[in-house]
């Protein structure tokens, strides 16, 4: 294995934290924040009080009060966790120039070609957040030589761990861990792999490429062979992405399509951003809905591809049944097909680059005065446009 | 028990230029003066081109939770709870 140069940092119940930060009455209390405070809401971060009682993320409210009648619950504030991603980041910009975000808690590090001892490095990270953010706020950091094996170590010790996998010690970390702790091994995997006689991490590692490759049917068994050895295989960069999506449960269930246009007009904002940021546009688009009695979704094409959030949310409205039978619990927008946005197909009649240009405006605009200044106009009844942070994302 | 107020308040604030730090020290609201004792965070963003900062404060068991427009240096109270349920 080559020695450790990878480093996964992960905040504690992560939304949880930073509310108790900012309200110190609620340090020592059991509090969670859920993506509405009404009994159906689901709860996206729980503090370690709570987590003790057995609460955790996925909770339903009704049950977290079930189990603890005095627990706080909050709604998120998400410009207050945006400011300390940004703050976290900050902080660990000092150590390694190579740092990428996974999600608004979780930060890679890479430190290949910078020098000094990591686990010393990461106790001086520890310390630099507590005195420039504050010492409620704690993060769990993994070693590894990859970044499987860094983001595997920082999930093993909780809350205000520090763990390293190396050459010297993967073996007794393997032999204890259950397949199922791995990242990126469900339940169905697991199984799978026991049902080929691989009990547990250790018999995993010294499963042959060939076994691995037959039980995966595909590359993925000879990628895990290798990620389990250390080697980086998660490195891709973020160019290679083939699609983006962005997800919204809704707080009160919506029977019809108007209701449904502001949260698509925002799911498609999210994606068009990132195609904005990435200079790439995408030649399809997916709309899918969850219902109280099933799903249902339609996927669209855009030949000239689309480049920007308006583009997006002009195709996926059209995607729209004309009548929603049933009430809809969650929107689910998928863009692929992605390519770099090097020229623009305009029409026959140039219509296409005339909405290109009004769309840009309309975007400064909305950069300089706030979201949400400047909105479609099927959406001018609407008086809120819902803001929210998506898993894995950071912004 | 978080109660919203979003409406405007007087503020009293402190720089100090030695540490560079700026704090409400004291807030005077429901015809009260609340003395500020913590500041649990301070945060800010843009709404926009508009600078906001946000001031997380503890005064006499209370949880306020401010806002300082830089456009205008007006301060509202946003919220305010009491820690419990």
């Amino acid at each position: 294995m080559d020695p450790s140069r990878q480093m996964h940092v992960d905040v504690n119940s992560c939304f949880a934290s930073i509310e108790q930060l900012s309200n110190p009455l609620l340090q020592g209390k059991p509090v969670a924040v859920a993506a509405y405070k009404s009994e159906r809401g689901v709860i996206l971060a729980a503090s370690r009080e709570a987590k003790k009682l057995g609460i955790g993320t996925g909770t339903r409210v009704s049950e977290a009060r079930k189990i603890c009648s005095n627990i706080v619950v909050l709604e998120p504030d998400t410009q207050k966790y945006r400011f300390i991603h940004r703050q976290l980041k900050k902080v660990l910009v000092r150590y390694s120039p190579q740092v990428v975000a996974k999600s608004i808690d979780e930060f890679a590090v890479n430190f290949k070609g910078v020098e000094g001892n990591l686990i010393s490095t990461a106790k001086e990270i520890k310390k630099e957040i507590a005195d420039k953010i504050g010492p409620w706020l704690t993060v769990s950091i993994g070693i590894g030589s990859n970044r499987f094996l860094a983001k595997t170590a920082s999930n093993m010790q909780k809350p205000d761990g520090l763990v390293e996998i190396n050459s010297d010690n993967f073996e007794n970390i393997y032999k204890k861990l259950d397949l199922i702790k791995l990242n990126g091994i469900n339940w169905r995997t697991a199984l799978r792999l026991q049902l080929a006689g691989i009990e547990n991490t250790w018999d995993f590692y010294l499963a042959s490429r060939q076994k691995l490759k037959s039980i995966f049917c595909s590359v993925l068994g000879e990628y895990w062979y290798w990620r389990l050895r250390g080697v980086e295989m998660d490195g891709k960069k973020e160019g290679s992405k083939k699609s983006y999506s962005n997800i919204y449960s809704l707080k009160k269930r919506a029977k019809s399509k108007t209701e449904l246009l502001p949260v698509i007009y925002q799911l498609s904002l999210k994606s068009g951003n990132k195609l904005r940021r990435k200079k790439r546009m995408a030649t399809g688009v997916a709309l899918w809905l969850l219902l109280n009695n099933g799903s249902w979704h339609k996927v669209g094409r855009v030949k000239s591809g689309m480049v920007n959030g308006w583009e997006i949310y002009r195709e996926a409205i059209k995607l729209l049944p004309r009548e929603i039978k049933g009430e809809v619990r969650r929107v689910v927008i998928y863009i692929f097909d992605l390519k770099p946005a090097l020229w623009i197909q305009d029409d026959l009649f140039g219509k296409r680059s005339k909405f290109i240009k009004l769309t840009k405006t309309a975007d400064l605009i909305n950069d300089k005065f706030g979201a949400g200044t400047i909105v479609p106009g099927t959406l001018i009844e609407q008086n809120k446009i819902p803001d929210f942070i998506g898993f894995g994302q950071t912004r | 028990m978080t109660e919203e107020i979003n409406s405007p308040v007087s503020v009293i604030m402190d720089f100090n230029h030695h540490q560079r730090k700026l704090r409400p020290i004291q807030i005077q609201w429901n015809n009260r003066d609340w003395r500020v004792e913590t500041v649990g965070l301070h945060h800010q963003y843009y709404c926009g081109r508009k600078l906001v900062h946000i001031f997380s404060v503890i005064s006499n068991g209370m949880f306020f939770k401010l806002e300082l427009d830089t456009q205008n240096l007006f301060w509202r109270l946003l919220e305010v709870a009491d820690g419990s349920v």
